[in-house]
């Protein structure tokens, strides 16, 4: 037994040894989870305006072009369940908060980051925010969540090739460096309104849940709430599942009946949006976070 | 809990150093298995601990009664009631909403109405498992080939060992029960094959099932959307990922029965590599084709008598492993094919042809060798199709797609050079199991006999391997059975 122990033992302390050091390495890396959490924290006396949701928020709604100072928490795959978390985590220390926009997409009742592909993401959560959204003990870790491919990679794009690591403005908000050939996007829309279409609808009721405790606690504050369906490409709305769609709508529609702080906002189908407007099917460009932003902006003003 | 988390890379050394240091007597030792066996289940799902425990006292209690009584009918009663509450409980959570769905169907077609609701059940993990493992305890002491035992503590432990629990090696009283009853004492060289056989199931499950998952699941949801060519690639690497997932979990729970001293069955033994249908039903999932073998096929007739009766309990059979799979008429057809297949072998009586090693001493299979190797896969990749796909009327729209005239075209793959990277690795694995094939598992005496550097280079060259390559986790297929 001693020989296996120390054999064991042997053999394993290189990789332990290894696997810390990589740990160490990655934590140092700067990333945008980090830098809203510290950058929110350096605002937090003066935000009025509060935007969550997933990339589609955070690529399409610009705190440059709101009158009163807003900040952009939408984060890559950010499903509602995470923005309850963040909402829950900062509504109590932005004494000034009057208005939270939360995205309502066509996947919004139907996914939660931890049963998709991009679960990884949630040890950044775990990690940076200080968020317990996940009880798995590789959400504790950058070395464990990611394969070490994709580490690897990281690694060497910071400590390497001195690649600027944080994607995002101090106000929160990102846009695409390249733009997409509109063919592409026609192509592409299908395609990614099929990949976003959920084969059940396990996952709504406590999505439900989710967005209904989100609208309450801020209605409780006497917070807005603004649930916004941002506009989408033709390619990609034409391909949306029906039921999925109707789902989204109308859980929309019941937290503004419901809750007196609420509106609704559906901008899926607007007009004044444009080919020019869209990076891909789904998100906006540059150009369109600007229009989009002055849309919203107008309307909050008016409430 | 599964294998390939973290969770359970903590549970094992803390269970390992419990069992060897801190409780060392038999007893002990036991009960720790069973705490330990109940947490690793807890971990999905506490509140279906209870149908284990149900399932190991009925059949405690049924095993000694059986034995105790004299008159033959009684025992068969006896026996009776632990099979029907075995399958019932299985049939319950497994079957229901599958039958309720073909008895409304089939009132339909007389022009009825059957009103009855279907039940939301979730399926317990692992509970075709362990009930056909309780069910041939009571079947074997029936037939008086074991007898039962007294010691409630070694019975629970042999019902709910933690490493195969959940999907196998089904495991037969008559082999374990004597090792939880017997002390075990720690073996330096089985423990270090077993930390191999570890090391190559997290390989197999981690860096091939997982990485052909993610091309397998999207060509499978939009196969529509793809040429046969990719088609039948997708096919291809399911029939890779089926095995390599389920042959990894078995190679860790025998590697991790290993740790603590305990031999468990060998599931796989190299079943790609087989020169036929029925090589390969010998060689694929042995403790489940076994199991139905002697508590199936013999007990309906098997091989005796005529070629028709020896047809008809071939058919027999499959249908039962298909269905055993799931409650969905794509495992039945799943069966059939393969039931179909051996027809041509029953009749020429060639189905118990090839017994030993392919290209035994041999560093090569000859042409003959390796045309039945090429056929036998090849049917497989094609009947493995009903497997995967969510539906029948999917996996024939599917077989449908692959004979058109795209099946020429050149395969579009989601991601070419990930494609090309995951099949260089098939073929690494395929290298490696081909010259382990004659062992237990095929890191037994890879690199045995090196130097130790030379060794333990190899062993971290397959650990860099599962940490660079490893998927986005995926459940273990056979969980869902």
């Amino acid at each position: 037994m001693k020989k296996f122990l120390k054999q064991t033992c042997f053999f394993l302390v290189p990789l332990i040894i290894i696997g810390v050091t990589l740990e160490v390495a990655l934590r140092q890396i700067p990333n945008d989870y980090e830098f809203k959490n510290s950058q929110i924290d350096l605002e937090k006396e003066f935000i009025k305006t509060l935007i969550l949701g997933s990339s589609h928020s955070m690529y399409g709604l610009n705190p440059e072009y709101f009158t009163e100072q807003a900040y952009n928490l939408g984060h890559v795959s950010q499903t509602i369940d995470l923005d309850y978390y963040l909402l829950e985590k900062y509504i109590k220390v932005l004494p000034k908060l009057k208005t939270v926009i939360v995205r309502l997409s066509y996947t919004t009742m139907h996914e939660q980051i931890k049963t998709g592909a991009e679960s990884w993401r949630l040890k950044d959560y775990n990690l940076y925010y200080n968020l317990n959204v996940s009880n798995a003990l590789k959400y504790e870790s950058e070395g464990l969540s990611v394969k070490l491919k994709n580490n690897l990679t990281r690694l060497k794009d910071y400590y390497l090739d001195h690649k600027k690591m944080i994607k995002v403005e101090t106000t929160g908000w990102a846009s695409f460096e390249e733009e997409h050939a509109m063919r592409s996007i026609e192509t592409v829309g299908p395609i990614i309104a099929k990949k976003h279409t959920a084969k059940d609808d396990m996952l709504v009721e406590e999505n439900l849940q989710f967005l209904d405790k989100l609208v309450k606690l801020c209605d409780d504050e006497g917070i807005k709430v603004l649930l916004v369906t941002l506009p989408a490409h033709k390619s990609y709305r034409d391909n949306l599942e029906k039921h999925q769609l109707e789902v989204v709508v109308s859980a929309g529609e019941k937290m503004k009946k419901k809750y007196h702080h609420c509106r609704y906002l559906n901008l899926l189908k607007d007009d004044d949006f444009k080919d020019e407007d869209f990076y891909d099917a789904d998100h906006l460009n540059r150009d369109g976070a600007k229009k989009l932003s002055i849309l919203v902006d107008g309307f909050i003003s008016a409430l | 809990m599964l294998f390939n988390s973290i969770d359970f890379a903590i549970f094992l050394p803390i269970v390992f150093v419990l069992y060897w240091f801190v409780f060392k007597a038999l007893r002990p030792q036991n009960i720790l298995l069973i705490v330990a066996s109940y947490i690793f289940y807890a971990w999905w799902d506490w509140r279906f601990l209870g149908l284990i425990v149900t399932s190991t006292l009925i059949d405690y209690a049924i095993g000694l009664a059986i034995a105790k009584q004299q008159i033959k009918k009684a025992k068969k009663l006896l026996l009776t009631l632990s099979i029907l509450l075995n399958i019932g409980i299985l049939g319950f959570f497994k079957y229901y909403n599958f039958f309720i769905e073909n008895f409304k169907e089939a009132f339909m077609l007389f022009g009825r109405e059957l009103d009855v609701n279907y039940l939301n059940i979730i399926l317990p993990v692992g509970i075709s498992f362990y009930t056909f493992q309780t069910m041939s305890y009571s079947i074997d002491i029936y037939r008086e080939k074991i007898k039962p035992t007294t010691n409630l503590i070694a019975f629970a432990s042999f019902v709910c060992f933690f490493p195969q629990l959940v999907a196998g090696p089904i495991e037969r009283a008559s082999s374990f029960l004597p090792q939880v009853q017997k002390r075990r004492v720690f073996d330096y060289s089985k423990a270090t094959d077993g930390l191999k056989q570890i090391l190559w199931g997290l390989f197999k499950k981690m860096v091939i099932a997982d990485n052909c998952a993610v091309f397998v699941n999207d060509i499978f949801e939009n196969y529509a959307s793809y040429s046969g060519s990719t088609l039948v690639f997708g096919a291809f690497l399911f029939t890779i990922q089926i095995y390599c997932d389920f042959s990894g979990y078995s190679d860790i729970a025998i590697g991790v029965s290993r740790l603590f001293g305990f031999n468990l069955k060998k599931n796989f033994a190299f079943p790609y590599f087989s020169r036929n249908i029925a090589e390969f039903w010998r060689r694929w999932h042995i403790s489940l084709t076994t199991w139905f073998k002697d508590y199936f096929y013999i007990p309906i007739g098997g091989s005796r008598g005529s070629k028709w009766m020896q047809l008809r309990n071939t058919f027999a059979i499959f249908l039962v492993i298909g269905l055993w799979h799931g409650a969905h008429w794509k495992f039945v057809v799943y069966g059939l094919i393969n039931a179909l297949h051996f027809v041509p072998y029953i009749i020429r009586g060639k189905n118990t042809k090839y017994t030993t090693l392919i290209a035994e001493n041999r560093y090569l299979p000859n042409t003959k060798e390796l045309f039945g190797m090429f056929h036998t896969f090849l049917f497989l990749v094609f009947a493995r199709i009903f497997f995967r796909a969510d539906s029948l009327t999917i996996a024939i729209d599917y077989l449908n797609t692959i004979f058109s005239r795209s099946l020429f075209n050149i395969p579009i793959f989601p991601n070419t050079s990930e494609a090309l990277l995951l099949l260089i690795l098939i073929a690494f694995f395929f290298i490696v199991e081909w010259f382990g094939r004659d062992k237990e598992h095929a890191l037994e005496h890879i690199m045995s006999k090196s130097k130790k550097f030379h060794r333990w280079a190899f062993y971290y060259g397959i650990v860099f391997l599962i940490f660079y390559f490893n998927g986005e986790q995926q459940q273990f297929i056979y969980f869902q059975f």
